[in-house]
Protein backbone atom coordinates (compact mmCIF):
# COMPACT_ATOMS: atom_id res chain seq x y z
CA UNK A 1 0.00 0.00 0.00
CA UNK A 2 2.00 3.26 -1.36
CA UNK A 3 -0.41 5.64 -0.94
CA UNK A 4 -3.66 5.96 1.22
CA UNK A 5 -7.14 7.23 0.11
CA UNK A 6 -7.98 10.32 2.03
CA UNK A 7 -11.52 8.22 2.87
CA UNK A 8 -9.26 5.35 4.14
CA UNK A 9 -7.61 8.02 6.57
CA UNK A 10 -10.77 9.85 7.52
CA UNK A 11 -12.04 6.16 8.19
CA UNK A 12 -9.04 5.37 10.15
CA UNK A 13 -9.65 8.80 12.13
CA UNK A 14 -12.74 7.51 13.17
CA UNK A 15 -11.81 3.88 14.24
CA UNK A 16 -9.16 5.60 16.46
CA UNK A 17 -11.21 7.84 17.81
CA UNK A 18 -13.96 5.21 18.94
CA UNK A 19 -10.37 3.05 20.14
CA UNK A 20 -9.61 5.71 22.18
CA UNK A 21 -12.94 6.94 23.65
CA UNK A 22 -13.06 2.94 24.67
CA UNK A 23 -9.83 3.33 26.44
CA UNK A 24 -7.47 1.74 24.09
CA UNK A 25 -3.52 1.82 24.43
CA UNK A 26 -1.36 3.78 21.58
CA UNK A 27 -0.03 0.05 20.87
CA UNK A 28 -3.43 -0.96 19.71
CA UNK A 29 -4.01 2.26 17.85
CA UNK A 30 -0.61 1.61 15.84
CA UNK A 31 -2.19 -1.92 14.88
CA UNK A 32 -5.28 -1.19 14.12
CA UNK A 33 -4.80 1.84 11.61
CA UNK A 34 -2.48 3.15 9.25
CA UNK A 35 -2.00 6.76 10.89
CA UNK A 36 0.91 7.89 11.70
CA UNK A 37 2.45 8.03 15.52
CA UNK A 38 2.70 11.50 15.86
CA UNK A 39 -1.06 12.10 14.69
CA UNK A 40 -2.57 9.59 16.93
CA UNK A 41 -0.73 10.98 19.53
CA UNK A 42 -2.29 14.10 19.01
CA UNK A 43 -5.69 12.66 18.39
CA UNK A 44 -5.29 10.93 21.75
CA UNK A 45 -4.15 14.32 23.48
CA UNK A 46 -6.78 16.18 21.97
CA UNK A 47 -9.77 13.54 23.02
CA UNK A 48 -8.30 12.63 26.60
CA UNK A 49 -6.87 15.95 27.45
CA UNK A 50 -3.46 14.21 28.37
CA UNK A 51 -0.71 12.09 27.09
CA UNK A 52 -1.08 7.97 26.63
CA UNK A 53 0.28 5.89 29.22
CA UNK A 54 3.83 4.77 28.15
CA UNK A 55 5.16 0.98 28.38
CA UNK A 56 4.61 -2.14 27.71
CA UNK A 57 1.65 -3.37 27.00
CA UNK A 58 0.15 -6.45 30.28
CA UNK A 59 1.62 -9.54 28.44
CA UNK A 60 0.19 -12.40 30.73
CA UNK A 61 -2.37 -15.09 29.87
CA UNK A 62 -2.65 -15.87 33.33
CA UNK A 63 -4.38 -12.48 34.29
CA UNK A 64 -7.50 -14.04 32.06
CA UNK A 65 -7.87 -17.20 34.54
CA UNK A 66 -8.47 -15.81 38.16
CA UNK A 67 -12.43 -15.94 38.73
CA UNK A 68 -13.12 -12.88 37.66
CA UNK A 69 -11.31 -11.64 34.73
CA UNK A 70 -12.29 -15.20 33.31
CA UNK A 71 -16.05 -14.57 33.83
CA UNK A 72 -15.90 -11.11 32.08
CA UNK A 73 -13.27 -12.24 28.98
CA UNK A 74 -15.41 -15.80 28.62
CA UNK A 75 -18.36 -13.31 28.29
CA UNK A 76 -16.89 -10.76 25.93
CA UNK A 77 -15.29 -13.34 23.62
CA UNK A 78 -18.70 -15.32 23.11
CA UNK A 79 -19.72 -11.66 22.00
CA UNK A 80 -16.52 -11.12 19.88
CA UNK A 81 -17.15 -14.74 18.43
CA UNK A 82 -20.80 -14.41 17.39
CA UNK A 83 -19.97 -10.59 15.90
CA UNK A 84 -17.22 -12.40 13.90
CA UNK A 85 -19.17 -15.01 12.67
CA UNK A 86 -22.23 -13.15 11.51
CA UNK A 87 -20.50 -10.09 10.04
CA UNK A 88 -17.48 -9.90 7.54
CA UNK A 89 -15.86 -6.40 9.07
CA UNK A 90 -12.41 -5.73 9.76
CA UNK A 91 -11.58 -7.34 13.21
CA UNK A 92 -11.01 -3.99 14.91
CA UNK A 93 -14.80 -3.31 14.00
CA UNK A 94 -16.09 -6.28 15.35
CA UNK A 95 -14.01 -5.64 18.20
CA UNK A 96 -14.97 -2.27 19.20
CA UNK A 97 -18.26 -3.42 18.89
CA UNK A 98 -18.57 -6.94 20.49
CA UNK A 99 -16.85 -4.23 23.54
CA UNK A 100 -19.43 -2.52 24.01
CA UNK A 101 -22.10 -5.12 23.68
CA UNK A 102 -20.00 -6.65 26.66
CA UNK A 103 -20.01 -3.02 28.61
CA UNK A 104 -23.79 -3.24 28.67
CA UNK A 105 -24.15 -6.10 30.38
CA UNK A 106 -21.26 -5.39 32.75
CA UNK A 107 -20.85 -1.39 33.02
CA UNK A 108 -18.08 -0.54 35.07
CA UNK A 109 -18.79 0.42 38.36
CA UNK A 110 -18.66 4.86 38.71
CA UNK A 111 -14.99 5.34 39.75
CA UNK A 112 -14.24 2.62 39.29
CA UNK A 113 -11.73 0.52 36.03
CA UNK A 114 -13.93 -2.13 34.16
CA UNK A 115 -12.88 -5.68 35.16
CA UNK A 116 -11.95 -5.87 31.46
CA UNK A 117 -10.62 -3.40 30.12
CA UNK A 118 -10.42 -2.71 26.41
CA UNK A 119 -6.52 -2.89 25.48
CA UNK A 120 -6.71 -6.32 27.76
CA UNK A 121 -9.74 -7.52 25.52
CA UNK A 122 -7.74 -6.94 22.26
CA UNK A 123 -4.63 -8.75 23.77
CA UNK A 124 -6.87 -11.47 24.35
CA UNK A 125 -7.67 -12.16 20.99
CA UNK A 126 -4.13 -12.57 20.17
CA UNK A 127 -3.78 -14.85 22.85
CA UNK A 128 -6.15 -16.77 21.58
CA UNK A 129 -5.07 -16.37 18.09
CA UNK A 130 -1.65 -17.69 18.67
CA UNK A 131 -3.49 -20.44 20.98
CA UNK A 132 -1.89 -19.78 24.00
CA UNK A 133 -5.38 -19.61 25.10
CA UNK A 134 -9.07 -20.83 24.15
CA UNK A 135 -12.45 -21.62 24.46
CA UNK A 136 -13.81 -24.82 26.34
CA UNK A 137 -17.20 -25.48 27.43
CA UNK A 138 -17.88 -25.93 31.24
CA UNK A 139 -19.08 -29.55 31.98
CA UNK A 140 -21.99 -28.40 33.88
CA UNK A 141 -23.63 -25.46 33.00
CA UNK A 142 -22.75 -25.60 29.29
CA UNK A 143 -21.32 -22.20 28.74
CA UNK A 144 -18.28 -21.48 26.71
CA UNK A 145 -14.98 -19.95 28.90
CA UNK A 146 -11.68 -19.00 28.30
CA UNK A 147 -9.07 -21.61 29.47
CA UNK A 148 -5.39 -22.39 28.97
CA UNK A 149 -4.87 -24.98 27.17
CA UNK A 150 -3.08 -26.97 29.85
CA UNK A 151 -6.18 -27.39 31.42
CA UNK A 152 -8.28 -28.33 28.88
CA UNK A 153 -7.45 -32.30 29.22
CA UNK A 154 -9.29 -32.57 32.25
CA UNK A 155 -13.35 -31.59 32.74
CA UNK A 156 -13.29 -28.06 32.82
CA UNK A 157 -16.08 -26.34 35.63
CA UNK A 158 -16.27 -22.50 35.21
CA UNK A 159 -15.81 -19.98 38.50
CA UNK A 160 -19.76 -19.67 38.34
CA UNK A 161 -20.83 -23.31 38.77
CA UNK A 162 -18.16 -24.04 41.40
CA UNK A 163 -16.65 -20.45 42.83
CA UNK A 164 -13.31 -20.91 44.01
CA UNK A 165 -13.14 -20.79 48.00
CA UNK A 166 -11.74 -17.54 48.62
CA UNK A 167 -14.50 -16.06 45.68
CA UNK A 168 -16.63 -13.23 46.87
CA UNK A 169 -18.85 -10.60 45.19
CA UNK A 170 -22.20 -9.60 45.98
CA UNK A 171 -24.75 -7.21 44.68
CA UNK A 172 -23.93 -3.65 45.90
CA UNK A 173 -26.33 -2.43 48.36
CA UNK A 174 -27.80 0.08 46.86
CA UNK A 175 -29.11 -2.62 43.74
CA UNK A 176 -27.54 -1.65 40.67
CA UNK A 177 -27.12 -4.78 38.12
CA UNK B 1 -59.90 -8.97 17.98
CA UNK B 2 -62.61 -6.92 19.80
CA UNK B 3 -65.84 -7.79 21.41
CA UNK B 4 -64.69 -10.20 23.44
CA UNK B 5 -66.99 -10.40 26.31
CA UNK B 6 -64.96 -10.10 29.75
CA UNK B 7 -61.66 -10.46 28.20
CA UNK B 8 -59.34 -11.54 30.74
CA UNK B 9 -56.81 -9.14 32.33
CA UNK B 10 -54.00 -11.89 31.45
CA UNK B 11 -55.16 -12.13 28.06
CA UNK B 12 -54.87 -8.29 27.96
CA UNK B 13 -51.70 -8.11 29.29
CA UNK B 14 -50.52 -11.10 26.26
CA UNK B 15 -51.55 -8.90 23.55
CA UNK B 16 -49.74 -5.52 25.10
CA UNK B 17 -46.45 -7.60 25.41
CA UNK B 18 -46.77 -9.62 22.28
CA UNK B 19 -47.03 -5.95 20.51
CA UNK B 20 -44.07 -4.42 22.84
CA UNK B 21 -41.80 -7.44 21.87
CA UNK B 22 -42.33 -6.97 17.92
CA UNK B 23 -42.06 -2.98 18.08
CA UNK B 24 -38.72 -3.76 20.05
CA UNK B 25 -37.73 -6.21 17.87
CA UNK B 26 -38.68 -4.40 14.80
CA UNK B 27 -36.81 -1.22 16.05
CA UNK B 28 -33.67 -3.48 16.87
CA UNK B 29 -33.37 -4.83 13.97
CA UNK B 30 -33.58 -1.27 12.01
CA UNK B 31 -31.03 0.08 13.78
CA UNK B 32 -28.48 -2.99 14.05
CA UNK B 33 -29.56 -6.41 12.55
CA UNK B 34 -26.35 -8.21 14.13
CA UNK B 35 -26.59 -6.62 17.58
CA UNK B 36 -30.38 -7.07 17.34
CA UNK B 37 -29.57 -10.89 16.70
CA UNK B 38 -27.59 -11.18 19.79
CA UNK B 39 -30.00 -9.89 21.46
CA UNK B 40 -33.34 -11.22 20.16
CA UNK B 41 -31.64 -15.08 19.58
CA UNK B 42 -33.67 -14.96 16.13
CA UNK B 43 -32.66 -16.85 12.78
CA UNK B 44 -31.34 -13.77 10.35
CA UNK B 45 -34.39 -15.21 7.67
CA UNK B 46 -37.41 -14.36 10.37
CA UNK B 47 -35.54 -11.04 11.67
CA UNK B 48 -35.61 -10.03 8.26
CA UNK B 49 -39.28 -10.70 7.69
CA UNK B 50 -40.13 -9.23 10.90
CA UNK B 51 -38.33 -5.87 9.90
CA UNK B 52 -40.78 -5.55 6.96
CA UNK B 53 -44.10 -6.25 8.88
CA UNK B 54 -46.25 -2.89 9.22
CA UNK B 55 -48.24 -2.02 12.22
CA UNK B 56 -51.57 -3.46 11.60
CA UNK B 57 -49.86 -6.37 10.49
CA UNK B 58 -47.45 -6.36 14.16
CA UNK B 59 -50.94 -5.61 15.90
CA UNK B 60 -52.42 -8.91 13.86
CA UNK B 61 -49.70 -10.71 14.79
CA UNK B 62 -49.94 -9.81 18.72
CA UNK B 63 -53.20 -10.62 18.89
CA UNK B 64 -53.58 -14.03 20.65
CA UNK B 65 -54.39 -15.29 24.26
CA UNK B 66 -50.69 -16.84 24.10
CA UNK B 67 -47.16 -15.07 24.10
CA UNK B 68 -45.62 -14.75 20.95
CA UNK B 69 -42.00 -15.22 22.20
CA UNK B 70 -40.65 -17.72 23.92
CA UNK B 71 -38.08 -18.28 27.11
CA UNK B 72 -34.80 -18.42 25.52
CA UNK B 73 -33.55 -20.56 28.62
CA UNK B 74 -35.19 -24.05 28.60
CA UNK B 75 -33.71 -26.19 30.70
CA UNK B 76 -35.23 -25.93 34.66
CA UNK B 77 -31.28 -26.96 35.92
CA UNK B 78 -29.99 -23.82 34.01
CA UNK B 79 -32.65 -21.54 35.62
CA UNK B 80 -31.81 -23.18 39.22
CA UNK B 81 -28.33 -22.59 38.81
CA UNK B 82 -28.70 -19.16 37.05
CA UNK B 83 -30.72 -17.87 40.24
CA UNK B 84 -29.08 -19.66 43.37
CA UNK B 85 -27.63 -17.91 46.04
CA UNK B 86 -23.98 -17.66 45.16
CA UNK B 87 -21.26 -16.28 46.58
CA UNK B 88 -20.82 -14.52 43.34
CA UNK B 89 -24.67 -13.31 43.49
CA UNK B 90 -22.87 -10.05 41.87
CA UNK B 91 -21.99 -12.00 38.70
CA UNK B 92 -24.96 -13.89 37.84
CA UNK B 93 -25.82 -11.66 35.15
CA UNK B 94 -23.14 -12.19 33.63
CA UNK B 95 -23.28 -16.46 33.66
CA UNK B 96 -26.65 -15.83 32.01
CA UNK B 97 -25.12 -13.93 29.30
CA UNK B 98 -22.33 -16.24 29.14
CA UNK B 99 -24.88 -19.15 29.07
CA UNK B 100 -27.31 -16.86 26.01
CA UNK B 101 -24.25 -16.26 23.72
CA UNK B 102 -23.12 -20.05 23.96
CA UNK B 103 -26.72 -20.73 22.83
CA UNK B 104 -26.51 -18.81 20.62
CA UNK B 105 -23.10 -19.58 19.02
CA UNK B 106 -24.03 -22.78 18.79
CA UNK B 107 -27.25 -22.28 16.36
CA UNK B 108 -24.77 -20.91 14.00
CA UNK B 109 -24.12 -22.81 10.94
CA UNK B 110 -20.40 -22.07 10.82
CA UNK B 111 -20.21 -22.95 14.31
CA UNK B 112 -17.45 -24.76 15.18
CA UNK B 113 -17.44 -27.76 18.12
CA UNK B 114 -15.85 -26.51 21.09
CA UNK B 115 -14.05 -28.96 22.97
Amino acid sequence: MSEHSILDEVNDIHIAMDLISAGARMQVLESETTLSRRKLLRLYKEINGCSPAKGMLPFSPDWFMSWEQNIHSSLFYNIYLYLQRMEKQRPIITLLKAYRLYSEQCPCEPGKKPVLEFTRAWTLLRFIDCRMLEQVACSVCGGNFISTSRYTNALFTCSLCHPPSRASKKAPSEARC
Amino acid sequence: MQNIPEQDDNVQTINDLNLSYLLLAQSLIKEDKEAARFRLGLTETLMESLKNLSVPQLVKLASTNQLICQLRINSEAVIDFLTKDSRIDALQHVHTGIILSTDLLHTLPTAEAVK
